[in-house]
């Protein structure tokens, strides 16, 4: 059966030196040898080819179309018939080289490789171990013996041990052995015996320094076939010997501690907690100042800051959104904008404007991007943009180019410079590497102001108004119902921010007198502080709320910083003559009937107020304390009776409720408890207006009046 | 070129294809960004999957919070920045062993394009449940691509049974992404059930682990849309000698379209086509009959323009109903899929010196013919009167008639928003 060994060692060791020679000296033998270079340098083979440079994998997986890839294209014939392949890879310092060893390993299986009539298969890869990629030779179905090339330095031992270590995580029981390739210093033989002793792995070559493998290397041949007579080829024929035998060891490896000991004849000491701390304030400095929540360490993200971002930037017009990332991120994201105007005109309300015709572009990210990086493809897309007279750009990563390292921030720079009025946003969410969706609003909000803010005159009689949710199918009406009030008390709404508005109304937002919050959340609470901070912009204290009780409080304390108290309260007396005659028909019909409530959101002071204006008696009420929405608002305090669980008890709120059995549940979502319960649906959003809950209690009414049990549901019996 | 992000991509249409299989059960391993919306669409993409009847099978309250988020479908391991740089196999065994439990017939496992780029090793979880590893979509492909991807990758991990007893025919490129896809499947199945032709199953959309291990009994291959489904019938034919059809006349829409794909099929079963011929003529006089009555107030759709931006195989066979049919003028055309359709049909125009765009989203017409989201955005915009959805996602949330995408029910449904728009909508009077 064909064998497959990889050559592993710390970069510089001589690992290709060590490959090319093996395979040399099996051919010599007659042995059927592919030898795999896994390295971007694709210098592995170069000395079975005479010197020659060949065409490397992934440059053939990014010119060629894939009907026309053949696998003759990238395999050469060398020293004695040996086939020699050179995966490459990105240029340093951009790309990913290690994912693309897995595409070149892909596109070598996919033409076949499996069935070039073989004898041995021989990895050479990359000196350390860095990432999943350079661990394909490792995995299971790939090499099945794996050597170690090591001099007797401390870093390269240390390479070794990591390599074992890498070993261990797949199948260990495949070390062939240690091939040792002196740097000339007389002790380092020792340690390299030390280091094999202790790992129970034997050193089965020892390759002395040579001044000849330079000359060899020159004349573009191995030293096996240049100086066939010599000691160091009768030692590449031992190797090549051992290596067909095929004997192998468990990947034992030491601790940092251990081999230090070993090798160094000495501990590290760990370094003193004050010198941590001293590193830890200095990096406290420079973490993300508007964070979406304290995260507990390992707590899920909700969505990423990539969508977040991009859903911001495209309800504004007059801006130009370009996605760096594969395609699938740029359509998630905007199939959202597409959903919400398809939303917005089946059920009669409106959206985004701009979500009708959003002004995005996307990178589109293919394979080759991936590996020998996108920020070429960013550049092109960005300078087409400009050339068609876009000038202001807000620029938004997803997951790849963060992990691969495209310098985003640097395009963006030197694009500036190079054309004077143009403007670019630059948001480097890194998909959800800068946080979850939330990050991403509020990520849009802070770079879209930074950027495009220009100073303007105060306009002491207006307003922004912070915290829209773009998304949301109340966003405009709940715009529309705030500006009227203001115009009930002689004030203007100058800007709505992260969304809604124009890029005009954003260059402008530093007009207004005061920021008021709508949706009381906790990136509405960072764009204020973010305002505050860098443009001293103000904020009130009371956030736009729904109902009619939280309509007053921010009317009144925005009526207080504009001096219109007066306005304010008799605007507040109306309101509450309005709700009262809108609550009269709910009532006369469901004054005395029982009630649950279930929210996950704790803004219920709506919802209780509404319910007891209906004259219901709520006998259980819970909210789900789930950490993404309104930190610092206590439930308990805002609303008494509503008790906060967690998510783990939501089956025994479901007992109470069925065991309460009230007439009437109002719940976000299904609960399994008994059908008989009418559960009436209520908004994740709690949507602002004063009379918000009127259209709850137009549901309850009707629902109360329908059957006890609806004809369907006999027929669902027998499904 | 017309921008159009809202359409699936390879990923989406990788996972739809593992999601295809109704007892299977697909783990994303990547982010809650690439699930949620991939887990929104495959629930709402089954109208009846077992088990998504009633309160209980929906309770959010009780969904486990982790992994899946409170979605039934395509639980994800959650990364972040952390594990993108550690590596999240000991989450990724984890999921898998709950997922274990639920007793699928088959667990799909999919890296997120970033997670694809860390070189996670997805053969080291596995059981004995057979499972589907893929370690990443095409980046930036089509969503016809992944999804035969994911199928004949399905078909490496339950390789159907040889048999010499062939019966029955197989339907191929219809995934669970096409608009009422249950109902198409019932009246394609339908029309050629009249001919005497049973069809076994749809390979890729609601089959089940036991239809892919007994779905090399079928005796054809009928191709429906080609861009999701040659590959596929290609791979049954080299592994299991099955032929497989693909109708000329693009997607079976459109009475010519249909009749063609009708006699393809029949054709190569050595079947008598007459009877579903004879159901489409049916069609056909009741369409005839309607237009009559039109052309008595002057309100035929004899020179109105239309548009389509929909996959090739679809906007071939529509172009040519709306004007070999009725007679309307193409202004826009363009397919994200199966370009050499679109090739085709510009070919077609060209020869009768008809100009025709490639940006059917900004181009003034009569008529949009695509998913109901571009319909839906060109009606707000204004460049379009009047549209139908042939595509996902559609103009209904729920339905409870059945409303078929294709063959002769679907082609009398765009028949009548067609001339619906023409009698209601016209830019002059």
């Amino acid at each position: 059966m064909a064998r497959k060994i990889a050559i592993y060692g710390k970069g510089g060791i001589g690992k290709s030196t060590i490959s090319s020679n093996l395979t040399a000296a099996l051919s010599d033998r007659g042995i059927k040898v592919m030898q795999i270079g896994c390295d971007p340098k694709h210098d592995s083979t170069r000395a079975l080819i005479g010197g020659k440079v060949q065409q490397t994998v992934l440059d053939y997986l990014r010119n060629t179309k894939p009907d026309a890839r053949r696998l003759g294209d990238i395999v050469a014939v060398g020293y004695k018939g040996c086939l020699c392949v050179e995966a490459g890879g990105p240029e340093p310092g951009v790309g990913c080289a290690g994912r693309g060893i897995i595409s070149a390993f892909e596109l070598l299986d996919s033409l076949g490789v499996g069935t070039v009539p073989l004898d041995l298969t021989l990895y050479d890869v990359l000196g350390d171990v860095v990432c999943g990629g350079f661990a394909v030779p490792l995995r299971n179905d790939n090499a099945d013996t794996v050597y170690i090339v090591t001099s007797g330095e401390f870093m390269s031992i240390y390479a070794a041990n990591n390599i074992l270590r890498g070993t261990a995580n797949y199948n260990p029981d495949r070390i062939g052995g240690i091939i040792f390739n002196s740097r000339g210093d007389p002790e380092e033989e020792g340690r390299v015996e030390a280091f094999a002793k202790a790992v129970g792995i034997p050193i089965i070559a020892r390759f002395a320094r040579s001044n000849l493998f330079m000359a060899a290397e020159k004349e573009g041949k191995t030293f096996v076939e240049l100086y066939p007579d010599s000691a160091i080829a009768d030692s590449f024929r031992e190797l090549a010997a051992a290596v067909l035998k095929g004997q192998r060891y468990a990947a034992h490896f030491l601790t940092e501690g251990e081999l230090e000991s070993l090798i160094l004849g000495r501990k590290t000491p760990i370094v003193p907690l004050a010198k941590l701390a001293e590193v830890q304030a200095a990096a406290a400095a420079k973490q993300r100042p508007y964070s979406a929540r304290t995260t507990a360490f390992g707590a899920p993200l909700n969505g990423c800051a990539f969508s977040g971002a991009c859903s911001v930037c495209s309800s504004v017009s007059g801006l130009t959104v370009l996605m760096h990332g594969p395609r699938s991120c740029a359509e998630y994201t905007v199939q959202l904008d597409a959903n919400c105007t398809r939303g917005a005109c089946q059920r009669g309300y409106e959206s985004m404007p701009s979500f009708a015709d959003p002004d995005v572009h996307s990178t589109d990210m293919k394979e080759d991007t991936m590996i020998f990086g996108g920020t070429k493809p960013l550049g092109a897309l960005l300078e087409g943009q400009i050339g068609r007279g876009r000038r202001d750009f807000a620029i938004v990563t997803a997951c790849p180019p963060g992990i691969i390292g495209d310098d985003v921030r640097s395009l963006a720079e030197n694009t500036v410079r190079a054309h004077p009025g143009v403007k670019i946003a630059v948001l480097d969410e890194d998909g959800n590497a800068a946080g979850d969706f939330m990050q991403g609003v509020i990520d849009a909000g802070v770079g879209l102001v930074r950027t495009f803010a220009a100073p303007s005159a105060k306009d002491p009689e207006s307003v922004n108004l912070i915290g829209t949710k773009t998304m949301s199918s109340s966003c405009r009406s709940d715009v529309q119902a705030i500006t009227d009030l203001l115009t009930s008390l002689g004030l203007r709404m100058n800007c709505c921010l992260p969304g809604i508005s124009s890029l005009d109304d954003i260059r402008g937002i530093t007009r207004a007198a005061v920021n008021l919050k709508i949706n009381p959340d906790v990136f509405t609470d960072r764009l204020c502080v973010f305002l505050h901070d860098e443009y001293g912009l103000e904020t009130l204290a009371a956030p736009v709320r729904g109902g009619l009780a939280g309509t007053c409080a921010w009317l009144n304390d925005l009526a207080a910083r504009f001096g219109r108290e007066k306005e304010a309260a008799a605007l507040e007396e109306k309101l509450k003559q309005q709700f009262a005659a809108l609550m009269t028909e709910p009532r006369a019909r469901l004054a005395g009937k029982t009630c649950c409530i279930i929210s996950v959101n704790r803004d219920v002071k709506w919802i209780a107020e509404t319910a007891a204006a209906a004259g219901l008696r709520t006998v259980g009420a819970w909210v789900e304390n789930r950490p993404d929405y309104i930190d610092g608002l206590d439930v308990a305090d805002d609303v008494p009776g509503f008790v906060p669980v967690e998510p783990s008890e939501n089956a025994w709120v479901l007992q109470e409720i069925d065991r309460l059995h009230p007439d009437l549940l109002l719940t976000p979502v299904t609960a399994a408890v008994d059908p008989h319960i009418y559960q009436s649906k209520l908004p994740l959003n709690p949507p602002a207006g004063p009379f918000a809950g009127r259209l709850l209690a137009e549901d309850w009414l009707r629902g109360m009046l329908a059957p006890a049990e609806e004809g369907w549901r006999t027929d669902a019996a027998e499904l | 070129m017309p921008l159009n992000y809202e359409r699936p991509d390879s990923f989406l249409g990788l996972l739809m294809g593992l999601e295809g299989v109704a007892d299977a059960s697909t783990i994303i391993h990547g982010p809650t960004g690439c699930k949620y919306y991939p887990a929104s669409l495959a629930e709402s993409f089954y109208r009846f999957r077992p088990g998504t009847r009633g309160p209980a099978a929906r309770n959010m309250l009780s969904l486990p919070p982790q992994y899946f988020f409170t979605q039934p479908r395509l639980p994800c391991t959650y990364l972040d920045s952390g594990q993108f740089v550690q590596g999240a196999g000991e989450r990724l065994k984890d999921l898998y062993g709950k997922v274990e439990k639920m007793g699928p017939g088959l667990i799909g496992i999919v890296n997120s394009p970033g997670a694809s780029l860390i070189g996670e090793d997805l053969t080291a979880v596995g059981g004995k449940i057979p499972t589907v590893r893929i370690d990443h979509a095409a980046y930036s492909g089509t969503a016809g691509s992944g999804f035969q991807d994911a199928v004949l990758a399905i078909l490496d991990a339950i390789p159907p049974q040889r048999t010499a007893a062939k019966h029955g025919v197989d339907l191929v490129g219809l995934s669970i992404m096409h608009l009422n896809w249950e109902d198409t499947c019932a009246e394609l199945s339908g029309l050629l059930g009249r001919c005497g032709i049973r069809v076994n199953r749809v390979l890729g959309a609601g089959w089940s682990t036991a239809d892919i291990s007994q779905s090399a009994d079928a005796e054809l291959n009928v191709v429906v849309h080609p861009e999701y489904g040659v590959r596929i019938a290609q791979s049954y034919q080299e592994r299991f000698g099955i032929p497989y059809a693909v109708s000329p006349a693009g997607a079976p829409l459109g009475f010519d379209s249909l009749e063609t794909w009708i006699k393809t099929v029949c054709t190569a079963v050595k079947a008598d086509p007459s009877p579903a011929l004879a159901e489409i003529k049916k069609g056909r006089k009741r369409a005839a009959a309607t237009l009559s009555v039109l052309e008595a107030y002057h309100l035929l759709p004899r020179g109105r323009t239309f548009s389509v931006e929909a996959d090739g195989s679809t906007l071939y066979a529509v172009a040519r109903f709306l004007y070999d049919y009725l007679g309307m003028i193409p202004v826009a055309l363009h397919s994200p899929e199966g370009t050499e359709w679109e090739q085709r049909v510009r070919d077609y125009f060209t020869a009768r010196h008809i100009p025709v765009g490639d940006d059917p989203q900004h181009t003034d017409t009569d008529f949009l013919v695509s998913d109901q989201s571009l319909v839906v955005a060109a009606k707000v915009r204004g460049t379009a009167l009047g549209g139908f959805a042939v595509e996902s996602p559609g103009p209904q949330l729920v339905h409870a008639t059945a409303a078929p995408a294709l063959g002769l029910e679907g082609t009398l449904r765009l028949l009548d928003a067609v001339l619906n728009t023409v009698a209601d909508r016209q830019r002059f009077r």
